[in-house]
């Protein structure tokens, strides 16, 4: 039998997004004051260049604390995998229960992906436009 | 091990790697040995700290579309890195 992606994503997806949740309330309420800084970019601490998963802690940090503005500033790419995560879902949940579709065609994950790299990419690209116009510090 | 076996054992971690390459048939299971080698190899990037992570996220899910990609055997290349070719 052949084995679908989609549906191994799906069922990775039912069974993490608690401890996901869990985790994100703790991190928010305890864990960034505690550990938030053994996690702070060296990249950025010795040559003051941000590298592109720079702000993703705080941008978690600020999702969990409901300031989501504040998340997609610091890195829409978080922002961007809630919403890849649960329009996924969704759009599997539909197919499988509403429009009973999900033998026809196959919800290709790797356009997520590329979604992703290229949300990073230019998150990247406008932090580093920022710094050259002497926008950011 | 015939050529669906291997193509699954390569990606389960380095062991399964060497596994696969001396005791599998690697003629048979050449694609998959050598996209588990690149998605191991690069996997070794996610050390690299701050963008480790994201690079960290990217990678587990190549595993993983790569593993079903074996279950199936099917040549399906994984995203990004997927035309990397190692072993010729």
């Amino acid at each position: 039998m052949r084995v679908r992606a989609d549906t191994v994503f799906y069922r990775i997806g039912k069974a993490a997004w608690i401890p996901f949740i869990a985790f994100g309330f703790w991190f928010a309420g305890y864990g960034y004051e505690e550990y938030g800084g053994y996690l702070a970019c060296s990249l950025k601490r010795i040559s003051g260049i941000p590298c592109p998963g720079c702000g993703g802690t705080r941008a978690f940090y600020y999702l969990f604390s409901g300031e989501i503005g504040k998340s997609f500033f610091h890195h829409p790419a978080v922002l961007y995998g809630v919403l890849a995560y649960i329009h996924f879902m969704g759009l599997y949940f539909f197919r499988k229960h509403i429009t009973k579709s999900l033998n026809t065609k196959e919800i290709q994950i790797p356009y997520y992906v590329y979604g992703a790299a290229a949300v990073i990419l230019l998150q990247w690209f406008f932090k580093l436009a920022g710094i050259t116009k002497g926008m950011l510090t | 091990m015939d050529a669906k076996t291997t193509s699954i054992v390569a990606y389960l971690t380095w062991i399964g790697l060497i596994i696969a390459i001396c005791a599998g048939d690697k003629e048979g299971a050449k694609f998959h040995i050598n996209q588990a080698l690149v998605i191991l190899l690069f996997s070794l990037l996610s050390v690299i700290p701050c963008i480790g992570w994201v690079w960290g996220v990217f990678m587990l899910v190549c595993w993983i579309l790569g593993l079903i990609a074996a279950i199936n055997q099917e040549e399906k290349e994984v995203p990004l890195i997927g035309k990397i070719r190692i072993l010729k």
